[in-house]
């Protein structure tokens, strides 16, 4: 069970230190009470809700098209018309079996009014900018951490779609280094609020997920390095960040240039892996730090393939690499800062 | 699994960051009242054990890994002898050296973790000199009966997973290669495996045995039961001549392993998403049974409607039923 304090002690712990009113310590319980009423659902059961309205999303729009209600022309209007009800009903409960149909109906009217504008318009772009245009308005309109997370997931993945369609594979590294840019200007708030937090999650998941396209085999022409160095740089910036701008510090400046030797390594996913780590073990958030650990392992299994050499020189680099690693930590686990902390 | 308790006043549940948030934007603490709570909550990160626990994971898999693909690559050029000796003495190395440092720190359950995975390369070899013609399933059983006896000294959750791991490889294979029988048999047997050790592990946990208490082996147990017989379950729902009678077994394990899960995480040790997980096995072989129903029938247009409906009617129950749930239960989640 647990052994955090409960808020009565923490208000009571609080109010000896004159930073609470214990006055004040009722009214407390009925806010907390109304707010944990509200308050948005663990990540699992989000899941159990996403899964169920993508499946009902995928009925509704499979009914849609057979039953020939809705047409190539018709296809964005009705979309919006479904976004619409969907604000609305969303608006007008919150029981679960009305928030789910909701969610539903917005996850396939976001469909229909994305593919019907493309479609129409014969664009990818058009499609892309209905995307972001939608999922923007979205945000503030329909106040779901699901619905936010998706539709700006699916406007982030859309745009990625479009430098490729474009063939403009440079452009990649512009595009992933906003991603990481915004991904750590938001982690690295001092307070996150509730509703950006879904918003900092899209961004964060984008970072990898452009990160191996960047890498997949697709011949698009561009070398790692420039991502590498970006990465390398969001690295940096999360190390000093959670070292709280304090750079001068030996184990912080052997951080800083673990980042430089990732980045020598043109594998972007690992410079990349360890600032998501380290953003989510600062904050706090397993979400984060779980990405963070599957960026780092995928982008060790792509630097694995790319290598261009034989297996024993693999299994080589694989065996000395691992030896250093363990090797690093013997030595660090010497140094006074380290003896101070394990103490 | 978040622990969880049953409690009454929004005050004497445990506080997390959410309530802290929650009471700032009421207006009832201040920026500094909130950092001074945080810092009570959450004691400062512990960064170099963190960094410390991460080498030792990432060097010794990378390690491992070389020595996997070194014996791949370099077979016809080094003796039978010195392959076996190298790897027996890596074996008894890792084995001792976790010994002398001791089965209850992590560096000794990482080195025992190690000779246990070499255990494997040296058995993968033998077969390669000797090409025994043995089945792939004996490789893996083999691999699970030796390395055993440390599993059960270990106290380490890693390694019990490997085990499984390794049993679950060799029932496949066994399944497979020698009684190369159909239907829904070896998700039965798969459930039965992961259950009994799932159970085991409640039990140890709940007696405190050191290495047990961590939830997501639990977790892991937990889901891979109800996975296998909800895909039990499913064989007999679509084809009921092709999964037999043990397509009825995973049926009937199925029910017996939610009714056992729901009083044992609802009333005895209180966990939410080991309750979602039951909700979701039950939703999906509900859902499963519905469209074998409606598809059966036919795939016009209406069908899908209905489904659609069906799936947010059973979803929607189910969340609704889980958050009644959690109202009675403080799930020490922030956000």
């Amino acid at each position: 069970m647990t052994s955090r304090p409960s808020v009565r002690d923490l208000l009571r712990s609080l109010s000896a230190q004159g930073l609470f009113e214990e006055t004040k310590t009722e009214t407390a319980s009925l806010h907390l009470a109304h707010a944990q009423a509200h308050r948005p659902m663990p990540v699992y059961l989000q899941a159990l809700v996403g899964a169920g309205a993508w499946a009902a999303a995928i009925c509704f729009l499979a009914f849609l098209g057979i039953s020939g209600i809705v047409n190539e022309k018709t296809l964005w209007p009705a979309g919006l018309v479904l976004t619409a009800f969907a604000i609305a009903l969303h608006r007008w409960s919150r029981h679960v079996f009305v928030a789910q149909t909701a969610l539903a109906l917005v996850l396939a009217g976001q469909a229909m009014a994305v593919g019907g504008i493309g479609e129409t318009s014969n664009s990818f772009a058009a499609a892309t900018a209905a995307a972001a245009v939608l999922a923007a308005a979205l945000y503030p309109l329909y106040p779901d951490p699901l619905q936010r997370f998706l539709s700006t997931g699916i406007a982030i993945g859309l745009a990625t779609g479009l430098v490729v369609e474009r063939d403009l594979p440079h452009a990649l590294h512009a595009l992933v280094g906003a991603e990481a840019a915004a991904a750590l200007w938001l982690w690295t708030r001092p307070r996150l609020a509730g509703n950006l937090r879904p918003l900092a999650y899209s961004v964060a998941v984008a970072v990898p997920g452009t990160l191996a396209l960047l890498l997949a085999d697709f011949e698009f022409g561009t070398p790692a390095w420039p991502s590498s160095i970006l990465m390398a740089g969001a690295m940096a910036w999360a190390v000093a960040w959670a070292a709280r701008g304090s750079i001068n510090s030996e184990p912080v400046r052997l951080a800083l240039a673990g980042a430089v030797l990732l980045a020598a390594t043109f594998a972007p996913g690992l410079p990349a892996g360890v600032a998501l780590l380290v953003l989510g073990y600062a904050r706090r958030e397993r979400g984060l730090a779980a990405l963070g650990i599957a960026s780092f392992a995928g982008a060790l299994v792509m630097l694995y393939y790319d290598l261009g050499v034989d297996l024993g020189t693999k299994s080589a680099l694989l065996g000395l690499s691992g030896l250093l690693l363990l090797v690093v930590r013997e030595v660090l686990r010497r140094r006074p800062w380290a003896r101070k902390e394990a103490a | 699994m978040e622990p969880v308790q049953e409690t009454s006043s929004p005050l004497d549940r445990p506080a997390s960051r959410a309530s802290l948030r929650e009471l700032a934007a009421a207006g009832l603490l201040s920026p500094e009242a909130q950092d001074a709570a945080l810092h009570w909550l959450e004691p400062r990160r512990d960064w170099w054990g963190w960094t410390s626990r991460a080498l030792l994971f990432l060097g010794a898999a990378l390690a491992l890994s070389g020595i996997v693909f070194f014996f791949a690559y370099n077979w016809a050029a080094m003796a039978p002898f010195l392959k076996f000796a190298i790897l027996e003495t890596a074996v008894l190395g890792a084995a001792v050296a976790a010994w002398k440092v001791g089965f209850d720190r992590l560096g000794g359950k990482v080195l025992l973790l190690s000779a246990s995975f070499l255990v494997g390369v040296l058995l993968a070899v033998y077969g390669q000199v000797y090409q025994t013609g043995a089945d792939a399933w004996e490789l893996f059983a083999g691999w699970a009966a030796l390395i055993l006896g440390w599993v059960l000294v270990s106290r380490f959750a890693a390694l019990w997973i490997m085990e499984l791991a390794l049993v679950y490889f060799a029932a496949i294979l066994y399944w497979g290669q020698v009684r190369q029988s159909e239907g829904a048999g070896l998700f039965v047997l798969l459930a039965l495996l992961a259950g009994g050790l799932h159970v085991a592990f409640e039990a140890g946990a709940r007696r405190g045995v050191d290495g047990l208490r961590p939830a997501w082996p639990r977790a892991l147990l937990w889901t891979a039961t109800l996975t296998d017989l909800t895909i039990g379950t499913g064989i007999l729902i679509f084809d009921p001549g092709y999964a037999g009678g043990a397509g009825w077994a995973a049926a009937a394990l199925l029910l017996a392993a939610l009714a056992a899960g729901y009083g044992w995480y609802r009333h005895r040790a209180p966990s939410l998403p080991s309750l979602t997980a039951g909700a979701a096995a039950l939703s999906t072989a509900i859902l499963m049974l519905a469209g074998r129903l409606i598809f059966e029938q036919t795939f016009e247009a209406a069908a899908f409607f209905a489904y659609g409906i069906i799936i947010l009617a059973v979803i929607g129950g189910a969340v609704l039923g889980l958050r009644r749930i959690s109202r009675s239960m403080e799930v020490s989640v922030d956000d």
